[in-house]
């Protein structure tokens, strides 16, 4: 079992003359046993990322140590990591039963041991009675679980996980992401997942790793950046339905401190307001969960969605932008009513106009 | 319903001449090849085929006997060549391939593209320079001289295809089996290898065939005839002074065809797949 750390990595890809720099100076410790989600749109640089830490690529600036030792240079079938694709890369001439026991073969195991590991990574999985068939016999979500099975098998000191239920239905997905939160916890292992699902990585995650342009923009608990998002990226990317995000101008009526936002003006509590006072441009985040709506006033009502546990409405605000509100079922709306809103500032954050928080 | 009928009919009777057209030719060439009349077809004889008993052709007309190669010598001679070509080209494309289709290095898009242009060039115009060429390196006059110049011209199309087969493996099952613990070298050898066969079984076929059936440079680059493939040694029964035996050439190219028929039953499964190109997962 062992810490992963990042110091400082760079690398960037050659594409003809020039080259696209894929991960920036990038610092993160994975501890031992930790569950470590990269989370980010797809070309942030997540999926070089593990690949570096797979020994894929070699990173060009920075070093990468397993615990205390630096592997910058240490080949892929040196590092003793597992790794499972979106594309769950079995071998297509291999069954099912040769393609667990490959990487064992190559560990130069007895026919004794490969046969007992193999078993007991199919039996951990429940695909005992796919052993004889080729991967091109399999459903998706079957593939994926002999993938999952070849990468514990092999007894890696990490599992590098690249989108690996992307591919998967939906249904399929939750049943088989229940399953590999309960093996990472069963065996303890480190484990470094890739995804660009803000949902599948609250639910698996330990600790979440958000990236954007190669960079990392804030590393948390699933809490943490649901609750305190360190910038606009963050706040914007993790939740659903998204967070609202309103351009504001900070303004002083009367010696109150108000926000001037959506066509109305919106004092703040004095808390907030002796932070803001001085500022001039901001943006105005508020989770939809955060709002409530009163009848009567300058809003209106433009959809309503009917969703079981809660309603989510779409607010017209007097200047033409929409709000995203999550409502308990109670709620009677319709819409077209006029209403007007209040927000629950205890959870409110405001950014500066360059993404940075200022509360 | 009528109408799909007549449909149908009108059908097989299409595909019904188109599969005649060329069974005509085959059909003259059987029957000649087991006339009694050395140029009309009259009679049914097996003497035509008497030179398999000893090798030799005219075996009556020692004199004449003298100038012709020992059949199976020929046959030889024409299953090394082919065999030759087949074992060059499959090992150097396979791995040619392999490096076109995944490293990235200077000079890639222009080599490839002048496999293309290799491969439209007609061997005809190459034949002074390869003459040159090979007496140079002294192999003019022999038989391994054809089969690298064969080679050669081979190639382009082999890479070409093999390339393609290799780049529809997704790089997720190389870097998969890199973890897994093989080198670079084991990831060609252990799965890309066995995933592209079907390329290579048909490019083997397609080259050994195409060795087989060579005339031209056996022609411009063989002087002697214990080096003679089959294709030289019918052609050589049509230059003599006197008259043409042809129920004899027509015996000799039905011994000729018959491992082409053989091995085209056999690949067929792989050279359909060839058209469809690569593997599925």
């Amino acid at each position: 079992m062992v810490k992963v750390t990042l110091e400082d990595v760079s690398y960037t890809y050659r594409s003809g003359r020039r080259g696209v720099e894929a991960v920036k100076d990038l610092n993160l410790t994975i501890n031992d046993k930790e569950f470590m989600v990269l989370l980010g749109p797809s070309g942030c640089g997540k999926s070089t990322t593990l690949l570096l830490i797979a020994g894929v690529y070699k990173p060009m600036k920075g070093h990468i140590y397993f615990d205390d030792r630096i592997v910058d240079d240490l080949e892929p079938k040196d590092r003793n990591v597992g790794m499972v694709f979106q594309s769950y890369a079995l071998y297509p001439h291999m069954t099912v039963y040769e393609n667990i026991a490959f990487p064992l073969k190559l560990k130069k195991l007895s026919k004794q041991e490969i046969d007992r590991r193999v078993k007991e990574a199919v039996s951990m999985l429940r695909i005992e009675d796919l052993l004889d068939r080729y991967p091109r016999q399999l459903s998706g979500g079957q593939q994926q679980r002999v993938a999952l099975a070849r990468a514990i098998a092999k007894n890696p000191a990490i599992f590098l996980m690249d989108e690996p239920l992307s591919n998967l239905d939906a249904k399929i997905r939750i049943e088989v992401r229940a399953e590999l939160k309960r093996l990472q916890r069963e065996i303890g292992i480190t484990t470094i997942y890739v995804t660009h699902d803000q949902a599948e990585a609250m639910s698996l995650a330990d600790r979440i790793a958000v990236m954007n342009a190669g960079r990392i923009l804030q590393v948390g608990t699933p809490e943490e950046l649901y609750h305190k998002p360190a910038n606009i990226f963050v706040a914007g990317f993790i939740g659903s339905p998204p967070a609202n995000l309103i351009d504001a101008d900070v303004v002083e009526v009367d010696d109150k401190v108000m926000l001037e936002m959506l066509g109305v003006k919106i004092p703040l509590p004095n808390n907030i307001a002796s932070i803001v006072r001085n500022e001039n441009k901001v943006i105005f985040m508020v989770r939809p969960e955060d709002i409530d709506l009163e009848p009567n006033g300058e809003f209106t009502v433009y959809s309503v969605e009917w969703h079981g546990r809660e309603i989510l409405a779409s607010v017209q605000a007097p200047d033409g932008k929409t709000l995203k509100v999550v409502l308990p079922t109670n709620k009677r709306i319709t819409a077209g009513d006029k209403v007007s809103i209040n927000f629950n500032f205890k959870h409110i954050h405001i950014y500066k106009q360059s993404g940075e928080l200022i509360i | 319903m009528a109408k799909i009928k007549i449909a149908t009919i009108l059908l097989y009777i299409v595909a019904g001449v188109l599969a005649t057209l060329p069974a005509v030719p085959l059909a003259l060439l059987i029957s000649l090849a087991f006339s009694e009349h050395p140029v009309y077809i009259h009679g049914f004889t097996l003497k035509n085929f008497d030179f398999l008993k000893t090798g030799k052709l005219f075996a009556d007309n020692p004199t004449y006997s003298a100038l012709y190669p020992n059949i199976y010598l020929t046959a030889l001679n024409t299953f090394l060549l082919a065999i030759g070509n087949a074992l060059l080209v499959v090992l150097i494309s396979s791995t040619a391939a392999y490096i076109i289709s995944r490293y990235n290095f200077r000079g890639r898009v222009v080599l490839l593209s002048s496999f293309l242009i290799m491969h439209g060039v007609p061997a005809s115009v190459l034949l002074i320079a390869l003459y040159y060429m090979l007496k140079t390196m002294g192999l003019l006059n022999t038989l391994l001289g054809v089969i690298l110049v064969k080679m050669a011209v081979d190639l382009p199309l082999g890479v070409w295809v093999l390339k393609g087969f290799y780049d529809s493996i997704p790089w997720d099952i190389e870097i998969s089996a890199l973890v897994d613990g093989t080198s670079r070298f084991g990831v060609f050898s252990r799965i890309m290898l066995p995933l592209v066969k079907p390329g290579i079984f048909a490019i083997g076929l397609f080259s050994f065939l195409s060795g087989w059936g060579e005339y031209i440079f056996v022609y411009t680059f063989i002087h002697t005839s214990t080096n003679w493939t089959f294709s030289m040694l019918i052609r050589s029964l049509f230059s003599e002074m006197g008259g043409i035996n042809l129920a004899l050439v027509a015996s000799l190219s039905l011994i000729y065809l018959i491992p082409v028929i053989i091995l085209f039953v056999i690949g067929e499964k792989y050279l359909v797949r060839l058209t469809i190109g690569g593997v599925k997962g």
